[in-house]
């Protein structure tokens, strides 16, 4: 290490100090230097200054909520990323690299099992397997949207059987895929829509679903199944798309209260934010209470400033009045 | 009739866990490798993958798999969010920022070779997006600052070398959001590398592609300042 001469070449070398540029020998001789150069104590003194009102390693906040919502939003325009941009090579290069999986293996199996069942049946009574089946909404129950062939049986369980009499107690479930085809606005679409809102499991899908149902938000079966993802979600995104869509329903009181409980109660600070403002131009007894506790307790400085603001203003005008 | 399927839509733990994270848990061939990640944490008490390990969620990235490549993600996110909001004006700023960044990478993945290290590549990636961004943000950002003058909305700055992670003074905060914006892009860039992530010159002029002495030269006259923004803090 050389021993600068100007006061800038001192100052570059405690740069170079504070920020691991120079190896363990430098360091050493750094620190030799210093106990017996009073400039370079100086600079780095006064350098340190500085470390004490910033001190290195001083960042900012990134707290558990902002880390989630990232990560779902990364999720989300992942997928779509994956959806709008197919890349036949990217499948082959994947195909080739990738072993046979547990899942392409079962996928295996089960085709040659069809297969099977296909060529040993007649001909005459073999019936075109549909992938899918699309049918007309006759009915607003989901089942009565399924035909009747598309049932599927899983996990029959025997719970009782009595081999002597032959009396038996089971229990099962049935699955089935369908397609509709038509428009949002047909209300069989939008209730079977309103219904998976409230039991689809996948986040994904109830993001898109809420999506789908904007334009439609008045009918009283999404109106309900807003108001049910508002308030019992577990995903912030869905809550979040939820709130925003019920924004222009803020005039039902139903849709108040639920907006209300969101403002009070929800962890995520943006469906919190935007409860608060779909409620600002709604300043009955209920919401002012609710703004009141904000104003306080609030961890978000925009909800606790704007109440706050709307809080004294609504004051102010009841004491002139 | 209804007839028999092996199609399974079980509510599995997997299901459930992935409903309450909010994201998707690792794919069979990641979670193999856990245990692995695991062992390396606690032998060098660093979150860092396994070097085979990353390879392989590299290459099972490259092949597609968005699973493995936000696996490759999660254990940096922390430090890239904060990276950005360190770039950005404001936190909205700083998420749109990572995730375009994310995006992007995801979209170069394909021609990212394993001769670098992924997270210093990720880096190099998310110093362009912040860079790019911030040109297009900044007029927006001035006419929504001149409008809503009255309302801060910043990031707020934590000591990470206590243990309780303490907040700022909020008027010091304020002070220091004031000071950055004072900076220029690359002034800002080294600093926020060095002073708030403690890379060292080497690494940080390795994600700014330039020299040692460059990244010191913009530590120097970014800490000049920044000393003169906040004199009367020191």
């Amino acid at each position: 290490m050389t021993i600068p001469e100007s006061k800038e070449q001192f100052q570059h070398l405690v740069i170079q100090y504070l920020y691991g540029g120079l190896n363990a020998e430098e360091v050493a001789q750094f620190e030799q230097e210093l106990e017996a150069n009073s400039v370079l104590r100086n600079i780095l003194e006064e350098e340190q200054r500085l470390d004490s009102a910033i001190p290195i390693g001083v960042q900012p906040q990134i707290d558990a909520d902002r880390l989630q919502g990232n990560r779902w939003l990364l999720h989300q325009n992942l997928q779509r990323e994956s959806r709008t941009r197919f890349s036949l090579r990217r499948w082959l290069v994947g195909l080739t690299e990738r072993p046979l999986t547990v899942a392409f293996q079962g996928a295996a199996m089960a085709a040659t099992f069809v297969l099977g069942i296909l060529i040993a049946t007649p001909a005459g009574l073999q019936d075109p397997m549909p992938v899918v089946t699309q049918v007309a909404a006759t009915d607003l129950s989901p089942l009565a949207l399924i035909n009747d062939e598309d049932y599927e049986i899983f996990q029959l369980k025997i719970n009782e059987f009595d081999a002597t009499t032959g009396e038996i107690d089971l229990s099962f479930s049935l699955v089935s895929e369908t397609r509709l085809n038509g428009n949002v606005s047909d209300q069989k679409i939008h209730t079977l829509m309103a219904a998976a809102l409230q039991e689809d499991i996948d986040s994904a899908a109830r993001l898109d679903t809420i999506n789908a149902l904007q334009s439609v938000v008045s009918g009283n079966s999404v109106f309900e199944a807003l108001i049910y993802v508002l308030t019992n979600d577990q995903n912030p995104g869905v809550r979040y798309q939820a709130v925003q869509s019920l924004v222009t329903l803020a005039h039902e009181e139903r849709v108040r209260d639920a907006l209300r409980f969101a403002l009070s109660e929800d962890v995520n600070q943006g469906v919190r934010v935007e409860a608060f403002k779909a409620l600002v131009n709604y300043q009955d007894e209920q919401t002012l209470a609710v703004f009141r506790r904000q104003m306080e307790i609030d961890s978000n400085e925009y909800i606790r400033v704007q109440a706050r603001t709307l809080v004294e203003e609504f004051d102010d005008a009841a004491v002139i009045l | 009739m209804p007839r028999a399927l092996s199609r399974s839509p079980i509510k599995t733990c997997a299901h459930f866990a992935e409903e309450i994270l909010g994201y998707p848990l690792l794919t069979l061939s990641t979670e193999v490798h856990s245990n692995e990640v695991i062992e390396s944490i606690q032998a060098t008490g660093e979150v860092s993958l396994l070097k085979e390990t990353e390879e392989e969620l590299v290459r099972s990235a490259q092949a597609g798999n968005i699973a493995a490549f936000e696996r490759l993600v999660r254990l940096l996110e922390s430090q890239m969010l904060a990276v950005a909001a360190g770039f950005a004006h404001t936190p909205d700023d700083a998420n749109d920022i990572y995730q375009d960044a994310m995006l992007s990478a995801y979209r170069a993945l394909p021609k990212f070779k394993l001769e670098s290290k992924f997270s210093t590549w990720l880096h190099k990636i998310l110093v362009n997006t912040a860079l790019s961004n911030r040109r297009k943000l900044k007029r927006t950002w001035e006419k929504m600052a001149a409008i809503q003058n009255e309302y801060k909305h910043e990031e707020h700055y934590i000591d990470t070398r206590s243990p309780e992670s303490n907040m700022l003074d909020s008027e010091l905060n304020t002070q220091i959001n004031n000071a950055l914006t004072k900076l220029t892009d690359t002034e800002r860039i080294a600093f926020v590398l060095c002073h708030q992530q403690g890379f060292k010159l080497r690494e940080a002029a390795e994600v700014m592609s330039c020299t040692d002495n460059s990244v010191k030269v913009l530590l120097f006259r970014a800490r000049k300042k920044l000393k003169h923004q906040l004199a009367e803090y020191h």
